[in-house]
């Protein structure tokens, strides 16, 4: 497969800064329909990423439990006051500060390579180290069956 | 890599009819819903057109992914910041029998303080990605025009290459005493600039120098459909088609497909006959297309060998 990830990558640039708070980043990825944003700085530069997973975690780090996602009333009440307490912490704090990236001419086999064996939402993609695109699972689903290459 | 600045996106309801009756129920014969705005119609353009474009604006509501995964299924990457209120639709009437075009256009959404302080942030931030600004459009309730001055100002401190395309309230408060490299006045509603016609060679020429004296490097001025004067400080060129039977499927989009590939050629340091030329190709094959952008480069092409080209000066 020669493929290269610049035919399936999504063209957008959606991305969070360091210095956003966890309510704003939340509220970003609501608003998109996301699980992970990637993080830049003032010259649109990779510098970390964040998921949804890093949220919760943030929120209710004692209580989570990947295998049992179900949260009693109390519990809930609970996290909602979590995350009005710390809503307005920097994102920096809890972002992930190594980022996985990709070229935008890397090979197909190699971005599957990563999303899979290292468990990732999505990588994103980098010309001469500015944001360029992002490669999700879904995309690269999207792509594999609407191009019958599997 | 060319960003294109929407403030007032829009999504752009055409609406075919075969003659529209007042006071009557009307059968539509086709209709379609595009993302519309004019940095968003150069943005498809210039992506047929197999440029590279970010487009960037104010985008909100159900209909904002939509919006973003038709432009980036043409190819053009999407940087919007999202607001929470529904953007406008505007209502393009295309009565095929009389080629009449009635437009109805909202005044968009009020765009709110945080939201601007978004746009600047994330505006300063893709900048690194580009070689040119496009600012193309009206603005929505809550953007002055000193917002576009203010932009224009940014891009010219990074050394952009900056194109306006405004209407004429905005170009008035912009345009005195800034350098942009390409003014294109949005004179769809009274073919009239700076309080002179441009069905008149003389007023033409007459705002050509004003403008051109303001700072701007060349002056992109639409007569009709298919027909425009561009003026620089050493030519007067007039380019139109030679096929005078031509009738636009819609308006929609014609002048923006012309500033896309006008911007092109330019930004590639083309010489300005063949930018005129191609400028113009972009705008027929708009014009012959159901959409606000050409359907194919091909098609593009294809045009290229129909325009007529004349040098005034």
């Amino acid at each position: 497969m020669k493929r290269r990830v610049y035919e399936f990558m999504t063209r957008d640039l959606s991305a969070a800064v360091e210095h956003m708070t966890l309510r704003e980043v939340t509220e970003l990825l609501s608003r998109r329909q996301l699980v992970s944003l990637p993080i830049v700085n003032t010259f649109n530069q990779v510098i970390g990423y964040i998921t949804e997973d890093m949220i919760i975690r943030a929120v209710f780090p004692e209580r989570l439990d990947p295998d049992n996602i179900t949260i009693s009333l109390d519990k809930f009440r609970q996290v909602i006051k979590r995350i009005g307490d710390i809503g307005t912490i920097e994102i920096a704090t809890i972002m992930d500060p190594h980022p996985v990236t990709v070229q935008e001419d890397t090979l197909i086999a190699d971005a599957v390579d990563l999303i899979i064996n290292r468990g990732l939402h999505s990588i994103s993609v980098v010309r001469d180290s500015l944001l360029v695109g992002t490669v999700t699972r879904a995309s690269l689903c999207r792509f594999l069956i609407d191009s019958n290459k599997l | 890599m060319i960003l294109t600045i929407t403030l007032n996106v829009a999504l752009d309801h055409l609406i075919y009819v075969p003659h529209l009756v007042p006071n009557s129920i009307n059968r539509i014969e086709r209709s379609t819903i595009i993302p519309g705005g004019k940095g968003i119609n150069i943005a498809a353009s210039l992506a047929v057109l197999e440029d590279e474009v970010i487009a960037t604006g104010f985008i909100g509501g159900k209909d904002s992914i939509f919006i973003e995964q038709v432009l980036q299924k043409l190819g053009v990457t999407t940087n919007f910041i999202y607001i929470d209120d529904e953007i406008r639709t505007d209502t393009y009437i295309v009565e095929q029998k009389s080629n009449t075009n009635t437009l109805i256009i909202e005044a968009g959404v009020y765009i709110k303080s945080s939201y601007v302080k978004n746009f600047l942030e994330n505006y300063k931030r893709v900048l690194n990605n580009v070689h040119t600004v496009i600012i193309a459009g009206s603005v929505p309730p809550g953007i002055y025009p000193d917002f576009v001055a203010e932009l224009a100002d940014i891009a010219q401190f990074h050394d952009k290459t900056v194109v306006i395309n405004c209407r004429e309230d905005i170009l008035n408060i912009v345009c005195p005493h800034k350098h942009f490299n390409i003014v294109k006045p949005d004179v769809r509603d009274t073919a009239h600039f700076m309080g002179l016609s441009t069905k008149n060679h003389q007023h033409r020429l007459k705002m050509g120098k004003a403008v051109l004296d303001q700072g701007a490097d060349i002056f992109a001025l639409h007569i009709e459909e298919f027909h425009y004067f561009i003026y620089t400080r050493d030519q007067v060129l007039e380019v139109f088609s030679k096929k005078k039977d031509m009738t636009p499927v819609s308006l929609v989009g014609i002048e923006d497909s012309f500033l896309a590939g006008f911007s092109k050629c330019i930004t590639r340091k083309m010489p300005l006959e063949e930018a005129a030329k191609y400028g113009l190709a972009t705008a027929i094959a708009t014009g012959l297309s159901l959409n606000n952008y050409p359907d194919s480069y091909q098609e593009v092409k294809k045009h290229m060998k129909q325009l007529e080209i004349r040098t005034i000066k």
